[in-house]
């Protein structure tokens, strides 16, 4: 087991890592950024190391500063976090060259998943169903070849994007030149590669991930799916576990082939299959998060297991503790992202002083946050101030819970989505479950936000 | 058995507790003497008195078998780097930025270990110029160069050979 861990990241997830450590006994080294400070998580780390100026490229992002970190501390291996390097190929290619532990998958299967061309390929010879799709397009006559085997409406993506970035809706033949050459030169600005493939696109379908976590010694488990069909502008806003409507039995044949998709190429630790389902239930891979997500909590509370815990198990070559049929699926549970964004003012992210902040509690609560009296939000990194989670015996009480839970969250120095989150809580059409990708876009006026 | 599994004199930028003397961070210690499950307090007097007599800011003990671990930790302290026989100033003063006007502090442009290899570039007393190399921090086996920022005369050295260097550290103080 390891002795001293090394966290590539910061705010809520660094924190949640350090926890982690500190109940197994290892000695949690934390790099931050001048910005990060006066963070929480410095405070909390055994230890801390300055790696660089505030902006991401070259703090969080700089692999020369993180990895001397790590040799200066004698880390023994490295938590990624979500974010950041946790899904950088180089970074895990060099700290397998360097001999320190990647607490995430190998690079290899890393590049398989990361790239969603290859993932879509090797998912179909791995016998998940796809939505019809393309391979990498590199110019409009290929693109105009292709939507005859697509159809309408369809998706625009970036093949280098990711975490909702990159993504552009194309609803009939006459948008599509027009949206394929936009849709190119943003992702050559955002991400130097212009390679965009298209995917047909589902009016209405629930975003359903399945929560895989492999050991190295070829055992595979899942831990049943989360629903995230709550999003604006292709980010997670709630997400929530079981998913409502979804058949046990889906939950079951979803989980097991997404475990033997995930030993089919050589995948390792945690990592999440997105899958959309449809009407008719009827369900297709999209992409493979080859990391510990954000709303990894969800999964946690109601398996009652300690993922991070469970990650750097693996990572230090132990076999899984558990077998597919000792994992049992207790509660409902939700997470609400809170996030540092104006909802009256389209979501326009915000940074500020805390000037007051009390977390909620009582039964059934957690809250995953960095967030303290007097902190000052730096403007580099994403506005994700606090997660939310809440668990009840039934979906009911959880979205009880969540309201209760809600009402008495205090953050107070900058707006934050609690207002929005209240009243997303309270749509009839939430409660009932039927919530789908589009469903916040469309009811924008009813959610109290500008649509689009 | 107990081992000492890290032992290194270091500068520590963050205080913990707020004592001012010694200050222990532990484990719970039974109270059972010669037990080799729990560490004595005869181990331990020997421990904080060994940390305290030296130059010593952090001791870490760890125990294989139980993993309980021990950690000995001095609040905050400078180390003044003095080869010369000229006396540097005060402690308080080698821990402060540049807080007088024509002084400088030369900051850590990376992680890594302090020129552990060839002998120190310049000593408190040196002149050098705006540009020249007066330190190396070597970054996983890289030697990186760190340059003066201006013209002018060492006047304190802040970290020590081998020292473990964080990005922004002080380095050195430098007089126009």
């Amino acid at each position: 087991m390891f002795r001293t861990i090394l966290i590539a990241n910061r705010g809520e997830i660094a924190l949640r890592v350090i926890r982690a450590c500190r109940e197994m006994g290892i000695r949690s080294v934390l790099v931050y950024s001048e910005a990060d400070k006066k963070s929480l998580p410095v405070r909390m780390a055994d230890k801390s190391i300055c790696i660089g100026p505030g902006p991401g490229s070259k703090s969080y992002l700089y692999i020369p500063n993180i990895l001397s970190a790590a040799v200066v501390s004698r880390a023994d291996a490295i938590h990624p976090g979500y974010g950041f390097l946790s899904e950088n190929m180089n970074f895990v290619e060099t700290c397998e060259d360097l001999h320190i532990p990647f607490i995430g998958p190998p690079a290899s299967a890393m590049g398989i998943m990361g790239d969603k061309v290859s993932a879509r390929l090797a998912m179909a010879q791995a016998g998940l169903p796809l939505l019809p799709g393309t391979s990498v397009l590199h110019s409009l006559a290929e693109g105009l070849e292709a939507v005859r085997e697509v159809g309408f409406p369809l998706m625009l993506k970036a093949v280098a994007g990711g975490g909702g970035r990159g993504i552009r809706l194309v609803k009939g033949p006459e948008e599509f030149e027009h949206a394929f050459l936009l849709a190119q030169n943003e992702a050559r600005e955002a991400f130097r590669d212009d390679g965009i493939y298209l995917e047909r696109y589902l009016e209405r379908a629930r975003h359903v991930e399945i929560q895989v976590l492999l050991d190295h010694h070829g055992n595979g488990i899942h831990l049943g799916e989360r629903n995230c069909s709550c999003q604006r502008r292709n980010q997670k806003v709630l997400e929530e576990a079981p998913s409502p409507h979804l058949p046990v039995e889906l939950r079951q044949e979803m989980g097991t082939r997404a475990v033997q998709a995930a030993l089919a190429v050589g995948y390792r630790n945690a990592g999440t299959m997105e899958f959309l389902v449809d009407e008719q239930n009827r369900y297709y891979f999209m992409e493979m998060n080859t990391r510990l997500q954000v709303e990894h909590p969800v999964t946690e509370q109601v398996t009652t297991l300690d993922l991070v815990k469970e990650q750097i198990r693996v990572a230090s070559g132990e076999p899984l503790s558990l077998r597919q049929q000792d994992v049992h699926f207790l509660y409902h549970a939700i997470e609400c992202r809170i996030t540092a964004e104006d909802a009256q003012a389209n979501f326009r992210p915000q940074t500020g002083t805390v000037t007051q902040y009390m977390a909620p509690g009582g039964p059934g609560v957690r809250v995953d946050s960095h967030l303290y009296t007097g902190y000052e939000v730096p403007p580099y990194y994403d506005s994700l101030l606090a997660k939310l989670i809440v668990w009840g015996k039934t979906r009911e009480e959880a979205i009880i819970r969540a309201r209760r839970a809600l009402d008495e969250f205090v953050i107070e120095g900058l707006p934050t989505t609690i207002p929005f989150l209240r009243r997303l809580l309270d749509h009839p059409a939430f409660v009932q479950g039927e919530t789908y990708t589009r469903f916040i876009q469309e009811e924008a006026a009813a959610l109290g936000i500008e649509s689009k | 058995m107990y081992y000492l599994q890290s032992f290194y004199a270091e500068k520590e930028e963050k205080v913990t507790g707020n004592s001012h003397s010694s200050s222990i961070i532990t484990t719970p210690v039974g109270e059972r003497q010669a037990d080799t499950e729990s560490i004595s307090l005869e181990q331990l007097q020997f421990l904080v008195h060994l940390v305290d007599q030296s130059d010593i800011v952090e001791l870490e003990v760890t125990q294989n078998d139980t993993r309980t671990r021990l950690v000995l930790r001095k609040p905050h302290q400078s180390i003044s780097h003095v080869p010369s026989a000229e006396s540097s100033s005060p402690p308080e003063k080698a821990s402060s930025h540049d807080t007088e006007p024509g002084r400088s502090t030369i900051l850590a442009p990376c992680v890594g270990f302090f020129q552990s290899w060839s002998k120190p570039l310049v000593a408190v007393g040196d002149t050098v110029r705006g540009g020249q190399h007066v330190a190396v921090i070597r970054s996983l086996g890289i030697p990186n160069e760190v340059e003066a920022p201006m013209t002018g005369r060492i006047v304190e050295i802040l970290v020590q050979d081998g020292q473990p260097i964080e990005y922004g550290q002080p380095l050195m103080v430098i007089e126009e």
